[in-house]
């Protein structure tokens, strides 16, 4: 991709000259953090792996999303091919869900994906539609157009769904959805820079939501290296920085630049970091996953980075890599402590192959950091 | 809006591929019908140049030396794609339409890419499940002005789209459909 802005003339070269610089940096940064994260032992521990079985007539050609249930079933959302492909724990296909098209039943180009009770799945349609489906009569129940659009975050939570709605007007990142008809209510922290630069809300609101009982969550957002939670009811939250280091955008500098002039800083904003994932583990820590993205020949690819957060001691363990090819995008869901990454790789015959690699955090090989204690 | 080119939600970002010529994005054959009917004798030269486009696709050069009527099944109709590797995963990309194209007829969809292709888009293509039928290495004339889908029947092109062009697209299948079910019925009918 060019770098180059028509619009840009004497200051093209300090224009080219400064990316090239923070390209290099990034790079420079990356090799430095990798090194250090392995000789610290990793952090992650290989949990196996599963393969996904593929046919001649029903593959996976494009991953939109990676969801999984209770008893360990994948769900795949498979974009090429509009449908939403469930497999059994050891990798057989167990159903098709849907077909390319617009009516009921079908899909456009299938994303984020929800699974409620075991009963109920929940995708996210080209990023504006949400579909309700029944796991069990595989038949769509419910649609409704999304008020924001893209929404990539969609999260079971018990008064109905939690979904990415990044809102200035109410000065809220979280929406909750009862139901097809119903209205969405905002909630949820509202990061500084988000009202402080004009536009970042719509480029770097993208954000992961984990339930953690009653009307409690924890958020991560994009636009900032914080992690909030609190309760949604009374908008009362607390927050721990994360210091990661690699972390590309989420910075004041793109914000200005982004408010003043998005155009120019589109080869930046492809190569930002974002949280793909969140969890809370069974010791009542956090987990999250940040991806940090490239972009190449229309082609993305991303690292996969694991933080973990203990709130109770205000301590975050951060760049853990995730081991995992880069292309194409791995899509990532936990299910208990279990890191799930799905990826599609190339065999030894040179077939396409589909990939689900688990990991699950050591906690004993974890370099803590104090909150607010530089790194 | 938030647009992740390879991303969680690869086709709602506000980045785009840089535009298209617009003049080239005119230079459809049916528009330069209307330009000959409509202004006669001086439009014959214009309607050629812009079927030029369409008859030299199949003139191209593979990078195996072959030209891609080659390739091309020799009865019957087929379909061709021709893609920009630099482009053709964008978050717009015609590939889900010709991903089902494919699943229908594989045998009668003919991928052709536009290079130079890396060993990077090879790889894509493969894990995309879209056989490429053949590589353009050194193209005659501008990528973008033959990146499209084209009706080959009997060696020559009978109709073509722009790649974008979803509706152009979709009658362009209607056409095929047309085509496969005479040719079936006429094969059932000889024996």
């Amino acid at each position: 991709m060019s770098v180059a802005n028509p619009n840009c003339k004497q200051g093209c070269r300090w224009y080219r000259a400064s990316i090239l610089f923070v390209a290099g940096s990034v790079a420079c940064t990356d090799a430095l953090l990798d090194s250090h994260a392995e000789a610290a032992g990793g952090g992650l521990d290989a949990a196996g792996v599963t393969i996904l079985h593929q046919s001649d007539s029903v593959f996976v050609s494009q991953v939109g999303a990676l969801a999984i249930d209770s008893s360990g079933t994948f769900y795949v959302a498979e974009q090429l091919n509009p449908s939403v492909l469930r497999y059994s724990n050891s990798g057989q296909l167990t159903a098709v869900l849907g077909k390319r098209g617009r009516g009921p039943g079908e899909f456009q180009r299938p994303g984020a994906l929800a699974i409620s009770g075991d009963s109920m799945l929940f995708v996210v349609d080209g990023g504006i539609d949400l579909r309700a489906w029944g796991l069990r009569d595989r038949l769509e129940h419910w649609r409704r157009p999304l008020p924001h659009r893209p929404t990539f975050t969609i999260v079971p939570f018990e008064r109905g769904l939690l979904i990415q709605a990044p809102d200035s007007s109410r000065q809220a990142t979280i929406g909750i959805i009862r139901g097809a008809a119903d209205s969405i209510e905002y909630r949820g922290p509202y990061p500084t820079p988000l009202g402080r630069f004009r536009q970042v809300d719509l480029w770097f609101s993208q954000n992961v939501i984990v339930p953690l009982g009653g009307d409690s969550v924890a958020t991560s957002i994009m636009a900032t290296d914080f992690v909030y939670w609190g309760s949604l009811d009374h908008a009362t939250f607390d927050s721990l920085r994360l210091p990661i280091r690699r972390r590309r955008g989420a910075g004041e500098a793109l914000f200005r630049k982004v408010t003043g002039d998005p155009e120019s800083v589109r080869p930046l904003l492809y190569h930002t970091s974002m949280p793909v994932g969140i969890a809370r583990l069974s010791s009542g820590m956090l987990a999250i996953v940040h991806a940090d993205q490239s972009y190449e020949r229309a082609r993305g690819r991303e690292r996969l980075y694991l933080s973990l957060v203990d709130i109770s001691h205000r301590r975050s363990c951060v760049d853990l890599p995730v081991s995992v090819v880069e292309e194409p995008l791995p899509r990532v869901a936990f299910r208990g402590d279990t890191l799930n990454v799905v990826t599609q790789e190339l065999d030894a015959d040179g077939r396409a192959t589909v990939i689900v690699h688990k990991f699950v955090a050591n906690l004993a090989r974890c370099v803590w950091i104090a909150d607010g204690e530089a790194r | 809006m938030r647009y992740i080119p390879w991303g969680r939600e690869q086709c709602s970002s506000p980045f785009r591929e840089p535009a298209r010529n617009v003049f080239s994005e005119m230079m459809d054959v049916r528009l330069c019908r209307g330009v000959l009917a409509a202004i006669g004798l001086p439009a014959v030269l214009m309607a050629g140049a812009c079927s030029l486009g369409e008859r030299s696709i199949l003139d191209q050069r593979l990078e195996d030396g072959r030209q891609i009527r080659e390739i091309m099944p020799v009865r019957g109709t087929s379909a061709l794609l021709v893609l920009d590797a630099r482009t053709c995963f964008g978050c717009d990309s015609e590939l889900p339409l010709w991903r089902s194209a494919r699943d229908r007829a594989a045998d009668r969809v003919l991928i052709v890419v536009i290079g130079p292709v890396t060993p990077d888009d090879r790889r894509a293509f493969i894990l995309a499940h879209l056989p490429v039928a053949g590589v353009v290495a050194q193209p005659r004339g501008a990528t973008h002005d033959l990146v499209g889908s084209y009706l080959v029947s009997g060696g020559r092109v009978t109709a073509s789209a722009r790649t974008k062009a979803e509706k152009e697209q979709r009658q362009l299948w209607k056409q095929i459909a047309v085509v496969e079910r005479v040719q079936r019925r006429e094969q059932v009918e000889s024996r």
